[in-house]
């Protein structure tokens, strides 16, 4: 009998640990690498508690030159999702993801993340020529220097981990839509989101009748533009101003918002500041009254700040990816980017 | 200007399927409806409370009606088309990516300055592509065109014509499983770091003496099998190690004479993340195989372990960095009347970055002759670098080399000029 009782103990347990072993593995993370710091930030915006996510590049690190160490290909070995920008701007992928060796993220794989997947590109070249410099024959990539992009690249990230992990496609359907929320609102204002709906204003805003609707139509007596709340509120002491970059890195965040580059520190895309480039460039910031140089911290801050003075402007040097400089999340991201250039065009 | 973008979007809508066309003709006579209404309460002066809700709908309707704009395009229009275009014999978005690199250079030696001193030392094409979903291929060829090399001992074999060929050609599978890689074909080996390396990417305009003299000016290449290996253990701070093991003919006639057997190579490197700006790189390499030619015939390993030290802060990698490196090479088995058993060769090298364009850098090299191992070989040699763009590369090396006793000297200044044409990338790792 006690045999009898062991062994049908035995083929109990036997029977039921795969089924436990599986449940415990659905209760661990997801485990995501993305290329970026702001697409980390992204996935723990959309996976919360229920993602473990590493990023390749430093945050203070420019997203072009990374050196792929062999760790990254380890990384990419046990990852369960990947994230890229997909187009021409970490050139360094493809080394790693050959090394690493792991078809789950692999391009065609289950989880592999491209973050441009649906968002209108700026900045195709008409040729790719390099004598125009290191252009991005896809167009540009910085794509999430627009808080409306990088909910599009929130969206694919979803999308994504939906495949990966279908049985918490919940927890990423509940953190993408909170995300979304208070991109609207961080964007908007709360009272335009509440008056017109965040779905309504977002596809106003990438169609470019946003501004227009609001100075042409108004509530209960108010024009809508006065109720304009959030980082486009935050943003009005420069929507249509001009202003000095140091690389094509702004696009998107100059169509968002309403503001222009009128010219680079960088000669060419990618090519350094020669004396005269440098000279001319000053030359320009006199003769049109331009006052503000806009920079990422990986660019040398003597040589921003030099220019800077040459040209009588104010330096608004800032993080690009959340990590450094006490910027803890993609929102703070954009909260140093608006409110830099605000106090900068503010004369403060 | 709600009006004028509804009647915009009007027809947009005509493109829809007829399935949709209805439902969507529908919404779009209440949108135009609607912000009509909207219109007739703006000229009309202030909403009364009671009247608020009703103008907030339709404020909402004409936004919607606003966003829609441009979303839905129209099918293009194709009655007048005159010819149709047929693209089967157009298929050139399918050929691989093809890169050219270039390195020329001239050089003054300082005892004979009116000796030949322009170079054109390699060209090479390189074609690479995914092959399927499982593997990719790339193939480089060359053109290598003989001068200006260092010679660490005199009276060795030099090339008299340029040799066109196959630097590297195969086939190379990712994914497979137990993280295995695995590529067939002919191929730098993975005997050290920069053996890998194509010339035109080394940190200065040649190999180390000990690679110069115990495997030849061009890199180790021979035709094979290479199986690779990425350990699933450690990783940042504990260490990221991969094996790599290789079985391939004995084509390096400088190391196997003519000898048609095969050769055997392991290499096992072990990487650490010190910190965010500092990484170290350590490996070991072993080469197996057997020298004959016609008087002799015997077996023959070539030992290597190299280090790299990297300094390179994030936020400043543009302009800040300094690498170190430095290896120790052995070939054993040396040829009867050698004297010995086994020859060393030592080299080492650094490299710092000053700004986004300038590098300045050094080695120092020693090397035994492996035909007498008394006898010995060095070289010194600071470099400046300048990187125009990330396409054009210009350098300027000075090479002080001697033989055994420092009076035995010969010094020439070197101008480096390397470019890349098209989508190269160099693959450091």
């Amino acid at each position: 009998m006690a045999p009898a009782i062991l062994i049908g103990v035995l083929s109990l347990g036997w029977g039921l640990g795969p089924f436990v072993a599986s449940a415990a593995a659905q209760q661990a993370p997801v485990r995501v690498v993305t290329t970026l710091p702001v697409y980390a930030s992204l996935v723990r915006e959309i996976g919360g508690s229920d993602v473990e996510v590493s990023a390749i590049a430093d945050p203070g690190e420019d997203a072009h030159f990374v050196r792929p160490r062999p760790s990254f290909a380890l990384d990419l070995r046990r990852a369960e999702a990947f994230v890229t920008t997909g187009l021409d701007l970490e050139l360094w992928v493809p080394t790693l993801l050959d090394r690493a060796g792991n078809p789950a993220v692999l391009e065609g794989g289950r989880g592999y993340i491209t973050a441009y997947t649906g968002i209108r590109l700026l900045e195709i070249p008409a040729t790719a020529d390099r004598s125009q410099g290191d252009v991005h024959i896809f167009g540009n990539p910085h794509l999430t220097t627009d808080p409306l992009r990088a909910l599009q690249v929130a969206r694919n990230v979803a999308t994504g981990l939906r495949r990966v992990a279908p049985d918490r496609a919940a927890v990423f359907d509940r953190g993408l839509q909170s995300f979304t929320d208070r991109i609207h609102r961080r964007l908007f204002g709360d009272r335009l989101v509440e008056t017109l709906g965040g779905p309504t204003l977002e596809q106003m805003a990438l169609n470019g009748t946003l501004f227009d609707f609001l100075e042409t139509n108004e509530l209960g007596g108010a024009r809508l533009i006065d109720q304009l709340g959030g980082w486009l509120e935050r943003a009005e002491p420069f929507r249509g101003r001009q202003m000095i970059c140091y690389h094509r890195d702004w696009a998107y965040f100059e169509e968002r918002f309403q503001v222009r580059c009128a010219d680079y520190v960088e000669s060419r895309p990618g090519i350094p500041p020669t004396p005269g480039h440098v000279a001319e460039l000053i030359r320009h910031m006199q003769d049109e009254g331009i006052r503000v140089l806009l920079s990422p911290t990986y660019y040398p801050r003597n040589q921003v700040e030099a220019i800077a003075n040459r040209g009588s402007a104010t330096m608004v040097y800032v993080p690009f990816a959340p990590g450094i400089a006490g910027v803890g999340d993609y929102f703070e991201l954009v909260d140093a980017w608006v409110d830099g250039l605000a106090r900068a065009f503010s004369g403060g | 200007m709600a009006v004028l973008a509804t009647l915009a979007f009007a027809p947009c809508v005509a493109a829809q399927t007829p399935s949709d066309s209805l439902s969507l003709e529908v919404q779009r006579l209440r949108l135009l409806l609607d912000s009509l209404a909207l219109e007739v309460a703006r000229l009309s002066g202030g909403a009364t409370p009671a009247q608020a809700q009703t103008e907030l709908e339709r404020l909402r309707a004409a936004a919607a009606a606003a966003a829609a704009a441009g979303g839905v395009g129209a099918p293009p229009d194709t009655a007048d088309a005159q010819e149709f275009v047929g693209r089967e014999r157009s298929l050139q978005d399918l050929n691989p990516e093809i890169s050219v690199t270039g390195d020329v250079f001239g050089q003054v030696i300082t005892d004979d300055p009116r000796q030949e001193n322009f170079f054109a030392r390699e060209f090479e094409v390189s074609f690479v592509s995914n092959l399927d979903p499982y593997s990719r291929a790339k193939v480089f060829l060359s053109r290598h065109a003989p001068g200006g090399e260092i010679q660490p001992f005199p009276g060795a074999e030099e090339e008299e014509h340029a040799e066109v060929g196959v630097e590297e050609g195969y086939v190379e599978w990712v994914g497979l499983p137990a993280g295995l890689g695995l590529k067939l074909g002919r191929f730098h080996q993975q005997f050290g770091q920069l053996n890998r390396w194509h010339p035109h990417a080394l940190p200065s305009q040649s190999r180390s003496l000990p690679h110069l003299t115990f495997i030849g000016e061009e890199a180790l290449a021979q035709t094979g099998a290479s199986v690779y290996w990425l350990l699933p253990v450690g990783g940042g701070g504990r260490g990221t190690y991969q094996a790599t093991f290789e079985f391939t003919t004995s084509e390096n006639e400088t190391l196997f004479g003519e000898s048609n057997r095969p050769s055997v190579l392991g290499h096992l490197n072990g990487f650490w993340i010190l910190s965010s700006s500092i990484d170290l790189d350590l490996g070991l390499s072993w080469l197996n195989g057997s020298y004959e030619d016609e008087t002799s015939f015997f077996d023959r390993n070539l030992f290597g372990a190299e280090m790299a030290l990297t300094w390179r802060p994030p936020a400043q990698a543009l302009y800040r960095g300094v690498t170190v490196r430095g290896g120790v090479m052995a070939l054993d088995g040396l040829a009867a009347g050698a004297g010995a058993d086994r020859a060393w060769g030592y080299w080492g090298s650094v490299e710092a970055r000053l700004s986004q364009q300038w590098l300045v850098g050094g080695r120092a090299d020693r090397v035994e002759n492996p035909a007498d191992p008394s006898e010995t070989a060095w070289l010194v040699a600071p470099t400046l670098t300048w990187w125009q763009s990330e396409y054009v590369r210009l350098r300027v090396e000075y090479d002080l080399q001697g033989l055994g006793a420092a009076n035995d000297t010969e010094g020439r200044v070197l101008l480096q000029a390397t470019f890349a044409v098209g989508p190269h990338r160099h693959e450091q790792y």
